[in-house]
């Protein structure tokens, strides 16, 4: 092993880089007590071109009394931590005090202010850091929660797939193939592709089925009304009259026995929604391709699971997924105004006394984004849709009595995950402000520092060690690799979501501009391969692969 | 000047060096495939003995046939190496040599019509039966596939998975470790360790009547339950109560009731919908659930109580003699890491013991 093997974590380098930056602070510091040895009032003769020479102090002077603070003498210069009362700030002296300004301009209410601020901001990293810990230690070494994965014979409820589709010529033919090839028994299940306003020829290929597979696909073609996913799939649920509805977006293929996967826990009656795990298949396109699957991986592999272990709040998806209709129905059903009507859902579920479940071993392709514009896109609109959830449901969780502590402390985590982008990028700005602007450089640069650390391994989007257990988990090896190249995905989506957040603060609301729905690329051309079958080595006894003979 | 240069270099270097490794495989993939997602294999309980059965029928035709019309015990090695002992049926396969010594062979099995098989002998190859097979006492078998019925004695052990098209019967003490299914009836006696489990129809035997309700208790006139205190949800058909909840005996209720903490169904109630607790779940005897059963730690099901859903625990399931699970053409599944079922239960459809099943002694 190299002896510079540790270097390749970035949260230690970034550890022996902030060590070797407070070292070089604290030699500036030392070189400033020497210059600063000049007697008091050196800075007046130096503005004044040094032609009053400095008063000589008596030894006993310079060395006793301490000087007085800022604070005044009612508080000694140790305990200056302490905050007065705004009403008993003063006008700040120049260079005294405890985080005494350098410049003229900020006010030592200012520096206390802005540090309090910062602090603030980091404690909400470490709330969150903390959080990313205790999921990825939850995945590698607690007690795993798959409850209902087992169940393979039930009187099956009835289902409606729903397959939501805009333009979606490209995709919607694979999709509609692997559905009407699941193991369920088909007199329970009903497709019902859900065609949005296309104006390619989705259309023309979902008739095409209908056709070929009669009484199997009950095609909801909707030429009008309010744009958006969360709008058609409220048109298309006035239609059904199933007990539970799945839905998949038009790029998903699902594997023969995910119907059932998804379906089974709903036979637990406190059971609202279901999510499966989300799996990118074109990874291997380019470099974001391959962050994003790194980042999905944690997000599922570890984060959702996790939530499930722990029986907190593991969110519906939207896609491969699935809703009691009576739950829905129960809660208002879909909200057209809901920008991500997902996580909507899952909150008003939650608050209605409906769990998610999240079923980690049910899984099914889907395709990320291959450019980084429809990534920014994709990310802002997440970003949006959730601080929109945030506004309407944190304070609802937080004083439900019915939702327990550990669902409550963690659903105001999750709706809070999109605001710590600004929050953080806010923090960074102060501990920079801070930095240069102060004086007190053991504490503001350490700070700062830790700020800049925060974003790069602790912060809210760089989940490292819940990537790096996931990947483990997967079973996969050298793309952890990339996992350092993540600082730069996570950097993008940081900037994403504080310029989403900004614009929906203030241009949306302000301007009253109505929220647009704007659906993602697919990389998938038509009559492109379809999604091959997958078999692990080693997943077949050797007699399935006809070995023996 | 020349420190701060070397410390701007020292850093710099310390910025890049992690991201060699990154650059590499971002230049040179080697790990850019997506994730394997296993999208034909269904988990279906019968998967393995489905694939023996293509292979017997692909390779093994011609030695069974060969066993059956000449009434001789036929050895051959298939290409790869495989030895394989095709016996005619009625017979049990003759050893000889280091394996009649050893009371253990490697070579797969094969019987024309009904097999028979020793006491006391390890076959570690697959074993199929044309007809029904029947094994005697103390066998250790890798896999077994029946046309018809297999009957093992006690004390067998079955590595990896059996599979009868007819009824299955493991005797006293028997270990059914991996799977094990039937097409019509599987019987378990006493002492039994199981894995997973799936037949129309599974008995642990001996089995037990039910008590007979006594013309007071039919005649009765069940009593609707009261709605409970600390009902947090009564809409959608559902009662949602926060801390434990009690169905009391004899009493009934329609719809799905969920406790945030213990449940109890008592002695004779019934409930037309399924029920869930988020801690233990108890039915005690003679209750009946017309739906799931599913607790956050245990359920267990007294005496002659019933349950036609689903029965799901994160931590055991106990299962006392005359419960019935599921009904005829209703198939369910017990699942939990430990169940424990007493002689003379029944169960309709899949048992899936993730850590261990076992049938009390």
């Amino acid at each position: 092993m190299s002896p510079f093997s540790f270097l390749k974590r970035p949260f230690l380098s970034c550890l022996v880089a902030g060590g070797l930056l407070l070292a070089a602070g604290q030699l500036r510091a030392a070189e400033g007590e020497g210059v600063g040895e000049a007697p008091a009032g050196g800075a007046t003769a130096e503005a004044m071109g040094g032609e009053v020479p400095a008063p000589v102090v008596p030894l006993d002077v310079a060395v006793r009394p301490e000087p007085p603070t800022y604070y005044g003498d009612a508080v000694p210069p140790e305990a200056v931590l302490r905050i007065k009362p705004v009403s008993e700030w003063q006008p700040l002296p120049p260079d005294a005090g405890f985080v005494s300004s350098r410049l003229t301009q900020i006010s030592n209410e200012t520096a206390v202010t802005a540090l309090v601020l910062l602090f603030f901001v980091l404690a909400l990293i470490v709330v969150y850091t903390l959080r990313h810990y205790y999921f990825a230690f939850n995945r590698l070494f607690g007690r795993q929660r798959h409850p209902y994965v087992d169940i393979d014979t039930a009187d099956w409820p009835t289902v409606t797939v729903f397959i939501a589709a805009h333009n979606e010529e490209a995709v919607i033919a694979n999709s509609l193939e692997a559905l009407l090839d699941v193991d369920y028994p088909p007199e329970r299940i009903r497709l019902m592709p859900v065609n949005d306003r296309s104006t390619d020829r989705t259309r023309e290929i979902i008739d095409s089925y209908v056709v070929r597979f009669p009484g199997r696909i009950t095609p909801f073609h909707r030429s009008g009304g309010k744009p958006g996913k969360s709008a058609a799939l409220k048109d298309a649920t006035e239609l059904v009259e199933s007990d539970i509805i799945i839905i998949f977006d038009a790029d998903y293929v699902p594997g023969k026995g995910l119907i059932k996967q998804l379906v089974a826990p709903f036979l637990d009656p406190e059971t609202g929604a279901v999510m499966g795990r989300v799996v990118p298949l074109n990874t291997g396109s380019n470099l974001l391709t391959r962050l994003l699957d790194l980042e999905r991986s944690g997000g599922y592999q570890v984060d959702q699971q996790a939530r499930m272990n722990l029986r907190m709040v593991p969110q519906y998806g939207g896609t491969v997924g699935g809703v009691r209709r009576i739950a829905l129905e129960g809660i208002g059903g879909w909200r057209d105004d809901a920008l991500a009507e997902d996580t909507d859902l899952t909150y008003r579920l939650l608050l209605s006394g409906w769990k998610t479940v999240y079923q980690n071993r049910s899984e099914c392709y889907e395709e990320v984004p291959e450019s980084w514009p429809v990534r920014v896109r994709q990310i802002m609109r997440w970003a949006k849709g959730h601080n929109q959830a945030a506004l309407r449901y944190a304070g609802r969780l937080l004083f439900n009595r019915g939702v327990s502590f550990a669902e409550r402390m963690d659903g105001l985590l999750l709706l809070g995950v999109y605001a710590m982008s600004p929050l953080l990028l806010f923090g960074w700005m102060l501990a920079i402000f801070l930095f240069y602007c102060t004086t007190n450089q053991w504490l503001s640069g350490a700070l700062a520092m830790f700020a800049l650390m925060g974003y790069g391994a602790l912060g809210n989007f760089a989940a490292y060690f819940e990537i790096s257990a996931a990947v483990h988990l997967d079973g996969n090896r050298n793309r952890i690799r990339l996992l350092p190249l993540n600082l730069f995905g996570f950097l993008i989506s940081l900037l994403s979501i504080a310029r989403a957040t900004w614009n929906q603060f203030f241009f949306d609301w302000l301007l009253r501009r109505s929220l647009v729905w704007d659906k993602t690329v697919r990389y998938r051309q038509p009559g492109a391969t379809p999604v091959p079958v997958h078999l692990p080595a080693g997943a077949t006894p050797h007699h399935q692969t006809g070995s023996v003979g | 000047m020349i420190g701060l240069l070397l410390l701007a270099l020292s850093c710099a270097v310390l910025f890049l060096l992690p991201l060699a490794p990154a650059a590499l495989e971002w230049l040179h993939p080697s790990d850019a495939a997506p994730l394997n997602v296993v999208r034909e294999y269904g988990g279906h309980i019968g998967h393995f003995a489905a694939g023996f059965q293509r292979f017997v029928d692909a390779q093994l035709r011609p030695y069974l046939g060969r066993a059956g019309t000449d009434g001789t015990q036929v050895e051959a090695a298939l290409s790869n190496g495989t030895q394989v002992i095709a016996v005619p049926a009625d017979r049990a396969p003759r050893l000889q040599g280091r394996e009649a010594d050893a009371r253990e062979t490697t070579r797969l099995v094969l019987g024309a019509g009904d097999l028979m098989l020793p006491n006391d002998h390890i076959f570690s190859g697959e074993v199929y039966a044309e007809g029904s097979l029947r094994g005697g006492s103390g066998l250790v078998l890798r896999a077994v596939l029946a046309k018809g019925d297999i009957r093992l004695g006690a004390e067998t052990y079955v590595l990896r998975w059996l599979h009868a098209d007819g009824v299955a019967v493991a005797g006293e003490g028997s270990r059914l470790y991996g799977r094990a299914s039937a097409g019509q009836r599987l019987l378990l006696g006493p002492g039994c360790r199981f894995g997973r489990m799936y037949a129309p129809r599974i008995e642990f035997t001996p089995l037990v009547r039910p008590a007979p309700a006594s013309p007071r208790q039919r005649l009765r006139r069940r009593e609707a339950m009261e709605a409970p205190p600390r009902l947090q949800a009564g809409d959608m058909g559902r009662w949602l109560v926060r801390g434990d909840l009690a169905v009391a005996g004899g009493t009934w209720h329609r719809g799905h009731l969920i406790a945030s903490a213990d449940l109890l169904v008592g002695a004779g109630a019934f409930v037309a919908g399924s029920i869930k607790g988020n801690r233990d779940v108890l039915l005690d005897s003679g209750s009946r659930v017309h739906g799931s059963v599913v607790a956050g730690a245990r359920v267990v099901m007294e005496r002659d109580s019933q349950a036609m859903g689903p029965i799901v625990a994160e931590d055991v399931v106990e299962i006392g003699p005359g419960c019935v699970v599921g009904a005829p053409g209703h198939p369910t599944t017990i699942t939990a890491p430990r169940i424990r079922i007493a002689p003379g239960a029944l169960v309709y459809g899949s048992i899936w013991a993730r850590e261990e099943g076992e049938v009390l002694a």
